[in-house]
């Protein structure tokens, strides 16, 4: 099953009968998936469907069982542990439910740890990239003093201060009110229509109706949704929020 | 970032840390002052045997040499495994002994006795002498004995033996009176581990006399040695496996407390070797600092237990801190070994999921 991408456009994302088993279970069963450069796409489907096993795969934190994962034309499920390393710093961010920020750095040096290890640390431009989700007022606060959805957006900055291609989100507004939820579909939109490539894992109708195409995962088989929107004409970078 | 990290973490695992400097500072301490012991029992046992005299006797055999030629005694020197070695010949100083007529002494003084040389007191360091080993013409008194006529005093020795009623010559003194000079007995001191060659070497190379090893001595202060050097031996290695249990322990509590916080970052794309590395060197750091104070800790504690135990301190050798800083480079090593191999079994997408950090 594939996309649409545009015409003459090789696609970013390209799973081919891509299939992942734990012992006998199979989390994903021949996988085939083609995502454009641009394209939010919004994967939905019951708990233990294979959404977060799919993600995983696209991250290179996990290797399919078989088939093949291509990203940027880099067939990554053959990568040895250090080009996934490199992988993970250089083309994809990360952004999870539970948030994972370590408890013991601000805000500002949460987002420096990811700049830590791709280049070098520049807190400016992780204040900066913290004034563009709106977190300017928290450099230095510790995630312990943060609200959820401050959280989330901080996990946001992390993701995109080392340019990546490929935003990937599990759940990204599971643990957050409805408030919060806003803030950061708001910010899941301005991206997008600044030409980010989003893959989001949801269970929320809402979130992923946002999205310009949707697939489900159900016993680990994916089956495209019959929506998809064209996606808007891309915003400057510098528009981002 | 990476100082930022090491702080700001070490900070937050205080009660780690704290488990594997703890471990360190004790088992270096401990194999310090084991090692530092054992360093100054062997010096005490070897100052012990050697206060005990000489531990080898050369002497005419019964129908053999009437006295033993001194050129002997160079040969008796140059035996490896002599260390010193000293000739004695025993004379009756009254009536006058006929090598030295003009040596008059008192009747108190019960014996005159011709010494090689100065070795003698080598031989036995426990002895006392007020002045100084006596010259050609000159005589070392016994505190006991009265100084003779004819000869100048030199000084005065203190034996606490028989000797204290004594006179002491130098033999130059009797090659001066044109006399000849042969020893009674010859009195060495060897290395105890070598005794049984060196009195096997000495029987061939001397025909005429019997060599006599002061077997006993050596073999029961070599044998309290031993037994007290493997009591220290087993207490060191005994520690040194408690401690590196203990910290290996510590660390794979740590990583099992730390799992999403070292999953977030291979997630972010730090390398499980930098990973390894980071964490390797936060054991580095507390444990190193723990080794030095468990080198001070372990030598002052070995200098203290000499005092009590052996009655004198001595000094420090190197021996301590080297034991001490082998032990706390295993602990670590083994530490830094389960941690890596923890970290490289570690799946990052799996810990996510768990949640936490």
């Amino acid at each position: 099953m594939s996309g649409s991408p545009a015409p003459g456009a090789a696609p970013l994302v390209e799973l081919a009968g891509v299939s992942r088993l734990y012992g006998s279970l199979r989390a994903l069963d021949a996988v085939s998936l083609a995502i454009p450069a641009g394209q939010w796409l919004a994967v939905t489907g019951p708990s233990g469907s294979g959404k977060t096993t799919l993600l995983n795969l696209l991250a290179a934190l996990d290797r399919p069982t078989a088939g093949r994962v291509r990203v940027a034309g880099e067939e990554i499920a053959a990568l040895p542990p250090r080009e996934r390393a490199r992988y993970r710093r250089e083309r994809v961010g990360l952004v999870f439910q539970e948030f994972h920020l370590l408890p013991y750095l601000t805000a500002v040096e949460n987002v420096m740890l990811a700049q830590y290890v791709h280049s070098t640390c520049d807190r400016q431009e992780a204040a900066a990239a913290l004034e563009r989700v709106g977190l300017g007022h928290r450099l230095d606060h510790l995630p312990s003093q943060l609200s959820g959805g401050e959280k989330q957006r901080l996990c946001v900055a992390r993701a995109l201060i080392n340019h990546p291609l490929l935003l990937l989100a599990d759940e990204p507004t599971g643990n957050l009110d409805a408030a919060n939820e806003q803030q950061v579909l708001t910010l899941f939109r301005e991206l997008h229509a600044a030409g980010m490539t989003l893959v989001v894992v949801t269970h929320n109708r809402e979130v992923a109706e946002l999205a310009d195409r949707g697939v489900r995962l159900e016993h680990g088989r994916l089956r495209e949704l019959s929506r998809e929107r064209p996606r808007p004409a891309p915003r400057p970078v510098e528009a981002l929020p | 970032m990476i100082v930022r990290l090491l702080l700001a973490g070490a900070r937050h695992r205080l009660g780690h840390l704290a488990v594997v400097a703890a471990a360190a500072a004790s088992a270096a301490g401990v194999l310090a002052a084991t090692a530092g012991l054992g360093g100054r029992l062997a010096a005490a046992t070897g100052h012990g045997l050697g206060e005990l005299g000489a531990n080898l006797v050369v002497r005419p055999q019964v129908g053999g040499l009437v006295a033993i030629p001194a050129e002997e005694l160079a040969r008796v020197r140059a035996t490896p495994g002599v260390e010193v070695a000293a000739g004695v010949m025993e004379l009756a100083p009254t009536p006058p002994a006929a090598q030295l007529p003009d040596v008059v002494a008192d009747a108190a003084a019960a014996t005159l006795v011709l010494v090689s040389s100065r070795d003698l007191l080598a031989l036995y360091p426990g002895w006392e002498v007020a002045g100084q080993w006596p010259d050609a013409g000159e005589v070392l008194v016994g505190r006991d004995a009265t100084a003779p006529s004819g000869l100048a005093r030199a000084g005065t020795l203190t034996t606490g033996e028989a000797l204290d009623r004594a006179l002491l010559l130098d033999v130059a003194t009797l090659e001066r009176a044109g006399a000849p000079v042969a020893f009674q007995r010859l009195e060495a001191r060897v290395a105890p581990a070598r005794i049984e060659e060196v009195a096997a070497a000495l029987g061939q190379r001397i025909p005429g006399v019997e060599v006599l090893p002061l077997r006993r001595v050596t073999r029961s202060q070599q044998a309290l040695a031993r037994r007290l050097q493997l009591l220290l031996g087993s207490v060191g290695a005994v520690t040194l496996l408690l401690a590196i249990a203990t910290v290996a322990a510590a660390s794979l509590a740590q990583i099992d407390a730390r799992r999403p916080e070292l999953a977030l970052l291979l997630s972010l794309g730090y390398s499980p070797r930098w990973v390894q590395g980071w964490l390797t060197l936060e054991l580095l750091l507390a444990g190193g600092a723990a080794t030095l104070l468990g080198v001070v800790a372990g030598e002052l504690a070995a200098g203290y237990l000499a005092a009590r135990l052996l009655g004198a301190g001595g000094a420090a050798g190197p021996w301590g801190a080297l034991a001490a800083v082998t032990t706390a480079a295993a602990v670590l090593a083994t530490a830094a070994a389960v941690t890596s191999r923890r970290v490289a079994a570690l799946e990052p997408a799996q810990v996510l999921q768990e949640g936490g950090a």
